[in-house]
Formats: C-alpha cells, structure tokens, sequence
C-alpha cells in the first residue's frame, strides 16, 4: 500500500474514535479563529492596536462578554454609550448656519454655536444638548465627560443633565483653556460638586437629608441614572441605612449651557462617555482592550509556538538519539554525558535567568528552550535505546554490507522507522509548550510586544482580576488553554493508540 | 565487574556535577553582568553620601583638621580620596578587585563544597543573609506540599495503574483513557479554575498562603487555636493544603494513571508474563514475580527523581497559591540577580540529584541481575 | 491404549477492527496415550491458535472458542477459567513456547522457575521441589548447577530445555511443543529431538508437536494433521502421510521437501494462503488447487478414508 494510502487508512481508523474526532473538531475552530483573527486584524495592525492606550479609550473597563445577559436576564449596556458632538451626519442632522449662528439637530444632538454681542464684545457661546433614552436594567460602569476646546481665551461652562424624573442635576461647572476630561468618579477624599449638589437637590426636591459621608463614596455617574424616588423611599424607610441603587429608565437631557468665550473663532466640542457592562465575545480588561482580539490571535501564536518547539525538540531529539546509538563508543559517551549535566542543570530557572540575560522575544524563547529541552530531557535516553534494537536488525546490516554511507543509513533507514512512534508524542507534547509559555509569560518573562494568552493571564493576575470578581479576564485565556490542551491531547492520545504496534492490539 | 562499573559511574556523574555548576555559576552571574549592578550600587550608595549634609560636614571638619586648617586643594583632595578608599573598600568587600573569571572558579569551589556564603540582597524571614538559613527557612514550606502531593500522586498513580491494567476493557477502564488528556494541563492551570470556584465564588476554601492570617476573624478556627495551638495550627496548615495539592492531583494523577496502566498493560503482553498465566501462575503472584519485580528499578527511580525534583518546589504554583516555599524564593533571587542564592539552590539540587542517581545505579545492579552480572550497558 | 485428548469441531475466531478472523474452523482429531501427533502447514495456518485453543493460552481478543475438547476423558470447552485452572492447567496438560528465549523471567533462577508450579499448583513443600526440579533438570541434559544460575546466563538451547523440563516437571499427560526447535541450530535439534524420544518412552507423555519443518516432526510423529488457512485438510498416520499424502496442499507441500537420497524435483504452491477475515467461498484451498472443479465451491465435509485417515477433499468423493 502507497504512504498515502495507509495514511488515509490510519485517518479513517482514527475516525472511530470519538475522542480523535472531538480533538480535530475543536482544533478547526482554533484554526478558524486564527484565520479570522489574521483577516480582520493583519499582524503588525492588531499590535500596533493592542499597544496603543488611546485606540481603545471608549470601550467599556472590566466589562463582561456580552453573552452573559442572557443569564443575567437583564438588559445590559454592551459597550459604551457615547454622546459625542463631533458625530455629526449631515444625511440625518438638519443644519443651519448663517454668520452667527450655527446649529445642528440630530435628534438626539442639539448643537448650537452663536456669536453674541454683549456690553460691547463679542462672545462665542456654545449650547449642546444630548438626549438619551436610558432603558438598561443596570448602570454604566463608569463615566467621563470630554470638553474638546480649541481656544486662546478661556471657556465658561456649565453641564447638568434632566432626568426622566424631571429633576436636574448639576454635574460641573468651571472655566477651561485647554482640553479636558473629568471622570465621573468619587473623589478619594473629601465630596466633589456633583455629590453636592445632589445631596442638595434630594433635599429640595423631597426634604430628605442625605449623609454625606454615604454619598461621597458614590461615583456621580450613579447619582446620574438612580431612581431617586426609590433612593430615597428606602432611605427614609430604613432611617438612613440603605441607599437603594436602581437605574430610572427614560430619557435623560444632557445640557451644556452658559457656554461662552471671548475667542470667536475657538471651538468647542463635548464628548460624554459612559462605560457599558458587556461587550464582545470576551468582554474588555483593565484598558478596555477587547478580550477577543487577544484570544484570536493568542491562537496562531500558541499553536505555531507549540508545533514549533515541539517538532523540533522531536526531530532534533532524534537526530541525536539515532547517532550516539549509531556511532556507540566515544561519541555515545559523550553525549550521554552530556545529556547528565542538562539534566542537573534545571530547566525553569535557567530560562529565565537567559530572559534577564539578554532578553527574550518568542522566538529566541525557541532558541533557548528547545536546546534545553532537548539535551536535558530524558527523551534522548529513551529513543537511544530504540535506535540500538533497531541497530541490531537485519536490514541495516544489509545497508551496511552494500556499503551506505552513516549518514544515508542514518537518515534513511533508523530514523524513518521511529517516526510513527513518534508522531503522537509530538501531538501529545505540544500542550505543555503552549503552557510553558503561559507559565513564562505569567513570571513576567514574555515577548512585550506579542499578544499572547500567557500575557493576558498575567496582566489579569497583575490586576487582581480575581480578588476584583472579573473571572472573564482570566477565564477567556484559561479556557482556551484548556480547550487547546484537550483537542491536542486527545487526538495525540488517539495517535498513540494507531501507530503504537503494541497498543493496537490491545 | 560491578565496582568498576561503579567506580566509572561514580567518576562520570562527578564531572557531569562539576560542569553543570561551572554553567549555573556563570550563568546565574550573567557572565559578569552582576558586577556591573553591584558597581553601579556602590556607585550609588556613595552619590547619596555626598548628598548627606551631616556626614559632610563631619567630613569636612576631619580633613580640614588633617589639612591643619581650610586649604581648599588639600581638603578636596582628602575628601575625594576618603571617597575612593571608601569606593575600593566596598569592592573589595564585595570580591570584586579580582577579575571575574577568577572569581567564578572561587564560585565553583565554594559551590561544590557547598559553602554557600551570603545572599547580595535576599534575606530569610528571620532576618539572616546566610544563603543556608534562607534556603532552611523555606524548604520545609515546600517539602510540606510538594513532597507529600508527589508521593501520594505517585502512589495513587502506581496502584491504580496496577489495578487498571487487570480491568483492560471495563468500564473504568474506558473512563481513565478518556480522562488522560486532562493531564495536558499543568498544576498550577487548574488551581487557578479551582481558585475562583472555590476561593471567590464558594468562599469555601483559602486563596492562598500557609496560615491564616487573622485567624480571630473565624470563630472556628479561633475556637481551635484556643483549644490546643498545635492542633490548630496542622488544621490550619492542612486546610490551605487543600487546593493546592487538589490541582496538582487533578492534573497529574490521570495521565500518571494512564501511563501506568499502559505500561503494566503492555507489560503484562510479555511474553514470559503470559507463559506464566499459561502455567497457571496465580494473578498475585504474577503481578508481584513478574511484573513489579522486574519493573521495580525504573518505577523506583522515577520515584526517587520526583521526590528530589519536588523539592525545588514548583515555582508557579507557588505563585498562583502564594505558597511561602523555596520556588518562590529561586524566582526572586533571579529576579535580583542574587546569584549566592541561585547557586546555592541549584548547587543542592544538583548534588541530591547525582547522588541519588548513583545510589540508584548502585540499587539496580542489587535488584537485577542483569546489570550486576553483566556490569554493562545501562537500558 | 485410552485416549488422553480428544477434539471436535473446535472453532476459534479472533475478534480484530477489520472483522472476525477465522483462525480456527472446525478442528478434529485424537490423540492417545504415549502417542506424538506432528501439526504441520504453512506459517499462519492456524496450527499454532489450535494448540492454544486447547490449552486456552489465547490472547485477549477472542470472539467465539467452541466445539469440543476432551482432555483425559473430561470436556473442558465449558469449563470456567477457574475451573480449568484448577483441574487441567498445567497438571494434564503443559504447553513448550517457540521463543524460549523470553519466555523465562529474567529475574528469577531457573530453579524457581521449575519449583514454581509444584509448589502453588500441587502445593509440594519446598525442599521436595528442589529435588524434583534436581531430577528433571538432568533428565534434560543440563548441569544440576545451571539451577542457581539466571535465563539469560543460558545458551539458546539450554533455556528451550529449561522450558521443556518446566513443561514436564507436573508430570502431564499431553505436552504441546509449539516449534520448538526452530530457533536453534541443527545440531542442538538433533539433541533435542532425542531426549523428547526418551522422555516420551521413560515418562509416556503425549506430543502434539507443532513445526512448519516436515523433515523433524517425521521424526517423532505417530500421526500428521496437515493444516491449511485454519483447517484440518488431511489426518492419517505419519507412514501414510509423509509417503503419500491425498489432499492437493498435502501433495504440493511434501512435494516442496527436498529428499537427500534422490534426484526428485521439488514443487511449489504458487500463490499466497487466503486472508481469514474473508476466506474463499467453499473450499480455503479452492484457489490455488490445480485440481479444483465447480463442486469445490461448496465445503467440502470431511471424509473418513480409513480407520485413522480423513481428507476434506471433494476428490475423494463422498462417504
């Protein structure tokens, strides 16, 4: 039978076995994967994304995979709501614009620029207004608001946002010359304005005092969507313990008012922010990089690195096994020898004292793993002893006796027989590469540009992930380590089982 | 002869011992990076002694008495040379007047007779810069749990893979095979599933370290330090065991199962094991005579090279448990390139490790007869 | 003289991912006391899976073992493996191994290895099977002192000796040689083959002595069985036999035997045996028979020509 036509063989004999196919059916999704990954984002692009801060600045902190609302049950916002001025579509915004007034109406944007005249000069005033219908059954994450100015005199302005309720909240207000962004956070120390002037506004609106001390540790972008009325029914009820947070669903007017400066030709932009809960397949980390786009390409990387280093160290495994049995004598000696010292010398911190040594991209990794692997395993021993039974067989002296040269008998001969025994060894040893470079990646020894799933894993260790309740983080890379492992597991296990003489008849 | 098989034997591990120092050594001074670090330091620390403006006016007032009064080159000169003495002081101190390929042959003697001298910048719990109280303080932090977790995965693994392969083509059978790929996962991978489900979510179990911390806070645990302190604290010590030594049976036991049971399996399809049964020889008996008499050396060398690779304890579990063993110190000495640890680490390591090769030669040849007989060629 | 075995229609499937092997169908004959019955046929003829059906020596991958065989006057077929073990293993009958060279534990002297069976199987004490095995091993031809020795300080044909001592020192009433000379030298042979004479006419064991080599089991052998792709094609006395075989396979495989005294051209069976996962509709051997005709593609039963003489050949008509 033809070399193609046993492998075909040994394939469909392979097929029967359900792990195999489980194995191949997940590594084909990986594949997938890969491809897609390496469509949508080619190579230098998407780390070139992954590094830069800014490219991902409005995603959603910390947000879970978008998936996860269908057994929360309840309706989240997946990315992030961005209101921003600059967003203008002329096919869906009416416009006018004459000398002094430019305004824009989009619906939910109100954007409107006048040059006044007032005590004699002339000012610039600016009155943004975004409305926004809020139905999520959960708050935003987080929050910012942008002033996006271009200006050489300085801007008043003031921003307060209607709630559905009919109350207004003042969130700032304040004067600027440059561009500038404030979170919607509470402070580390001490009350800010909006806190304030919330606690204010429940007092006017229902007579209840609220405890400062409660609200300060509030971030303002909850002050912005709770229902008051709840907030405060349950605060009374439970005489000050309770500060019930519900989102009150409806629609919010976002104003940007009393905006003016004395620099007419300055402009001036608002951007609001609000940071969902979900996103994606994978949900985001602590930049609001999209977990998805570090598995897809964690995924050529890890299956590249793992056939790689694992072919290799097979292959030159071999290679050495096959002449130190060949050759026998002094050159065995030697190498046995050798292969004693690697052995004293342990692996895992002789690697990373190299990284501190000279630094290490993923592929000179390879170049120290692999020799290392291979000198110090126990490998070499074992397909030592194989090549001297096949030394002994008949068809080598044969070889020998038609005068072959070692290295033809070597090559030719010895090493094609093994081979096959080898192949599910090699399938079988690529998940602990894979893990090695996990485990390296989790020491802080990794390439700092690569995207690889050891790194995500790490950045999420880095952050606590775990303390912080964010399992996504670190999930999205486990599990796909896991899944990894298993497909290549098995079908090596599978392997194993065809092309191991003994093992088949079992 | 056997003794001269052992004697070679004995002379080969020897030199393979002295070689994979003399690279551990160099490579754990980077080649003599380290002296650069350690130069810039002292550089360093005597740059923050010019900034100190006691120790300067002190030093100025000792020249200028030297000077016999304010002789501006004079008290320059002394204070600079005071400095340089300093510089040369500290350098000497340090061992680094001599050059370097000198001073890692003094690194290797010292190795090798396992005098271990002093950390650069570690320091045990209890305050000493002895590489050897460093090491002795941790060690037994990781033979509590390293050790103890391999003997029982090695012993779970042996005798299930005995009684497995007796079990060829049972139900059981079938599960362990296809739970083996389980074990293409590392330890440390599944105490991280097994951390969150049952640290953070459950809240069941510890996430990580040796003791509790704040052991008032739980009124159980209090009641029981109370009670008897000893007795609290091995509960303590065994509760936080649990995960730990959990994921690593989890990911090491059925792979270890798998490869026994093939092994015994195969094993078992020799050809004089077979005859054997054919002669009616009792399974017991057959187990025992044949099979674990003849598979005895390797299975007791893999068991003695697991103890002694244990002990080095596994760097990232420790990580992801903060287990306070010796895996964590190795991964901090390199860290700070505290090289007298890292040799010393690794200079015990590598001593344990030729030696119980040797012992295990020397078992080999007592158990089978083969090699005492013949003298030769090790399998 | 009684009979000690006696089989009928014993068949033996193996149990293999391509289908069922049919490595044994419908097997017979009988064998008496002090008697050698010679298997002789083709490697893979199914001569070897015969004897170790009988001795139940058989690989895990078994599909079906039935028929009948009749060891010492008691069917054994049904018996449990328990059963079997305790009443006929090793105590009626005992089976030599082709490759003695791994069939003894390498870790164990040669005389636990002949002490093992008396002491477990028949609960002897100890000292009395060191003297046993004293007796036996020198009735094999070793030296007594090759008893504290190990397998593998033995020559070749040293350790087929041991194996054979092992398989006598229960004092059985059949023996099963599977090939057991042929890993040796001819010489070694020679000397085997004489002390299995002996033995037989001091201890009057049966063999049923299993070889593709015709020239030695003429040597010992009372009765041939010429076996073919898992049949019994012809079974008569060794005179009969040897001399004039009837079935074409025995015909074409005497034939192939070169003859020292004689000038005769030797014949050969071209062609390969047929698989036995799909063995050829009716006759196995319809094939590569040069006498074949239609009727041959229907089995042929199995014809008893004499007292002691069957062929399952459609030549020789029905009767």
């Amino acid at each position: 039978m033809s070399r193609a036509k046993r492998t075909l063989l040994l394939l469909k004999t392979a097929m029967h076995f359900k792990g195999f196919v489980l194995g191949v059916a997940i590594l084909l999704v990986f594949i997938g994967l890969s491809v897609y990954a390496a469509v949508t984002w080619p190579f230098e692009e998407a780390i070139r994304i992954w590094n830069n801060p800014a490219y991902w600045e409005d995603y959603p902190k910390f947000a879970s995979p978008a998936w996860i609302s269908l057994f929360t049950g309840r309706k989240e916002i997946e990315g992030s709501i961005i209101l921003d001025s600059t967003m203008i579509n002329p096919n869906k915004c009416d416009i006018y614009v004459n000398e002094t007034h430019n305004i824009v109406n989009c619906g939910w944007l109100y954007k409107e620029v006048k040059i006044v005249q007032r005590a004699g000069r002339s000012l610039l005033t600016v009155n943004i207004n975004f409305t926004l219908n809020y139905d999520y059954d959960v708050m935003p994450t987080a929050g910012d608001y942008r002033l996006i100015v271009n200006t050489k005199d300085r801007v008043f302005y003031y921003l307060s946002v209607v709630k559905p309720n009919g109350l207004e909240l003042l969130i700032d207000k304040g004067q600027t010359i440059t561009s500038f962004r404030g979170a919607l956070i509470a402070p580390p120390e001490g009350i800010s304005l909006a806190q304030r002037r919330y606690i204010e506004l429940i007092n006017a609106t229902y007579g209840v005092q609220l405890d400062p001390a409660k609200i300060a540790r509030i971030d303002p972008v909850i002050l912005i969507f709770v229902d008051d009325d709840l907030l405060v029914k349950k605060y009374v009820e439970t005489n000050g313990s309770v500060l019930e947070i519900r989102p009150l669903k409806g629609t919010y007017v976002f104003k940007f008012y009393r905006v003016e400066t004395m620099d007419i030709n300055a402009t001036i932009d608002l951007k609001i922010v609000f940071y969902g809960t979900v996103y994606g397949v994978a949900g985001t980390d602590k930049q609001g990089r999209d977990l998805f786009m570090a598995i897809a390409w964690g995924t050529p990387i890890a299956i590249a690195f793992g056939l790689t280093a694992s072919v290799v160290t097979s292959l030159l495994t071999m290679i050495i096994a096959a002449i130190s049995a060949w050759y026998a004598g002094a050159l065995d000696n030697f190498i046995q020898r050798v292969n004693e010292i690697f052995m004293i010398i342990p692996f895992l911190p002789t690697v990373i004292m190299i990284y501190l040594f000279y630094g290490l991209t993923l592929w000179t990794l390879l170049l120290v793993i692999i020799p290392l692997s291979v000198l110090g395993g126990g490998g070499l021993k074992s397909m030592r002893a194989m090549f001297f039974q096949i030394k002994e067989m008949g068809y080598i002296e044969a070889a020998r006796a038609y005068g072959a040269s070692n290295a033809r008998i070597i090559f030719k001969y010895m090493v094609p027989r093994v081979i096959p025994v080898l192949i599910p060894s090699i399938v079988t040893a690529i998940p602990s590469f894979v893990f090695l470079e996990a485990a390296l990646a989790i020491l802080g020894i990794a390439d700092p540009r690569l995207i690889t799933w050891g790194k995500v894993l790490q950045e999420a260790y880095a952050a606590a992930a775990l303390q912080g309740g964010y399992y996504h983080w670190i999930l999205a890379p486990a599990v796909s380590l896991f899944l990894l492992s298993i497909a290549f597991a098995s079908i090596g296990f599978t392997l194993d089982k065809i092309f191991n003489p003994r093992l088949r008849e079992l | 002869m056997f003794s001269r098989y052992l004697a070679i034997r004995g002379i080969s591990l020897a030199v393979a011992l002295v070689v994979g120092m003399l690279i551990v050594v160099y490579i754990a001074n980077l080649g003599g990076r380290v002296d650069e670090i350690v130069r810039n330091e002292i550089q360093f620390n005597i740059n923050n002694l010019r900034q100190n403006r006691d120790y300067m006016m002190r030093l100025q007032a000792s020249c200028e008495a030297l000077c016999g009064g304010y002789n501006e080159t004079c008290v320059k000169a002394c204070i600079d040379k005071h400095f340089e003495d300093l510089q040369w002081q500290e350098i000497v101190n340090r061992g680094l007047d001599k050059p370097f390929e000198v001073r890692l042959f003094y690194y290797l003697r010292d190795a090798l007779t396992l005098r271990l001298g002093v950390a650069m910048w570690l320091h045990s719990d209890a305050g000493s810069s002895q590489v050897w109280d460093i090491i002795s303080e941790r060690l037994p932090n990781t033979v509590i749990l390293f050790t103890t977790t391999n003997l029982v995965i090695f012993f779970v693994e042996l005798f299930l893979g005995l009684m497995l392969s007796r079990k060829y083509g049972t139900i059981y059978d079938k599960i362990v095979v296809s739970a083996a790929p389980l074990s293409s996962m590392p330890g440390w991978f599944y105490g991280l599933f097994l951390l969150i489900i049952f640290a953070f979510i459950l809240r069941i179990l510890p996430d990580g370290g040796m003791y509790t911390p704040n052991p008032e806070d739980y009124p159980a645990l209090k009641a029981l330090y109370e009670f008897n302190y000893s007795l609290g604290r091995v509960v303590d010590l065994l509760w936080h065991m649990i995960l730990p030594m959990m994921s690593w049976l989890v990911a090491y036991i059925p792979i270890g199962v798998y490869y026994y049971r093939t092994f015994f399996l195969m094993f078992s399809t020799e050809e004089f094991v077979e005859y054997a049964r054919a002669r009616g020889v009792p399974p017991r008996i057959i187990e025992r005579r044949y099979i674990l008499r003849v598979t005895l050396p390797p299975i007791i060398t893999s068991l003695v090279l697991t103890i002694i690779s244990s002990w080095m304890g596994a760097i990232i579990t420790e990580r992801v448990f903060r287990w306070p063993g010796l895996g964590t110190v190795l991964a901090m000495a390199i860290e700070r390139n505290d090289a007298p640890v890292i040799i010393g680490i690794i200079a015990i390591y590598a001593y344990l490790l030729v030696i119980s090769v040797f012992v295990l030669d020397l078992i080999y040849g007592i158990v089978d007869p083969r090699v005492r007989v013949i003298g030769g060629e090790r399998r | 003289m009684s009979e000690v075995l006696r089989v009928e229609r014993l068949k033996l499937y193996y149990r293999t991912m391509s289908g069922p092997v049919k490595a044994v169908e419908d097997a017979y004959f009988t064998l008496r006391e002090k008697e050698t019955i010679a298997l002789i046929g083709e490697s893979g003829c199914g001569k070897t899976s015969l004897a170790r059906a009988i001795i139940r020596f058989l690989p895990r991958n078994v599909q079906e073992l039935s028929g009948s065989v009749v060891i010492d006057g008691v069917e054994t077929i049904n018996m449990s493996d328990a059963e079997f073990n305790e009443k006929i293993r090793w105590k009626k009958i005992t089976y030599v191994t082709q490759a003695a060279i791994s069939s003894l534990n390498p870790v164990i002297k040669v005389v636990d290895h002949l002490i093992e069976p008396l002491v477990i199987n028949f609960k002897v004490p100890k000292s009395e099977a060191v003297e046993r095995a004293r007796e036996m091993i020198k009735s094999v031809g070793i030296p007594e002192d090759f008893l504290w020795r190990y397998p593998f300080e033995l020559s070749g044909g040293m350790r087929q000796r041991v194996v054979i001592a092992l398989s006598l020192i229960t004092n059985p009433k059949i023996v099963i040689l599977d090939e057991p000379t042929s890993a040796l030298d001819v010489m070694t042979q020679a000397n085997i083959l004489n002390m299995l004479k002996e033995i037989r006419s001091k201890r009057g064991v049966s063999y049923i002595f299993i070889t593709h080599d015709i020239a030695v089991s003429s040597e010992l052998a009372d009765k041939v069985a010429v076996m073919y792709a898992g049949w019994i094609v012809e079974l008569g006395p060794a005179e009969k036999v040897y001399v004039d075989p009837l079935h074409p396979y025995s015909k074409g495989l005497l034939g192939s035997v070169p003859r020292l005294r004689s000038d005769r051209e030797v014949t050969f069976i071209p062609g390969t045996p047929p698989s036995l996962i799909n063995p050829p509709k009716g006759c196995r051997f319809r094939p590569r028979c040069k006498y074949a005709t239609p009727k041959c593609e229907e089995v042929p039963p199995i014809i008893k020509l004499g007292s002691e003489e069957y062929v399952r050949c459609w030549l020789y008509g029905e009767k």
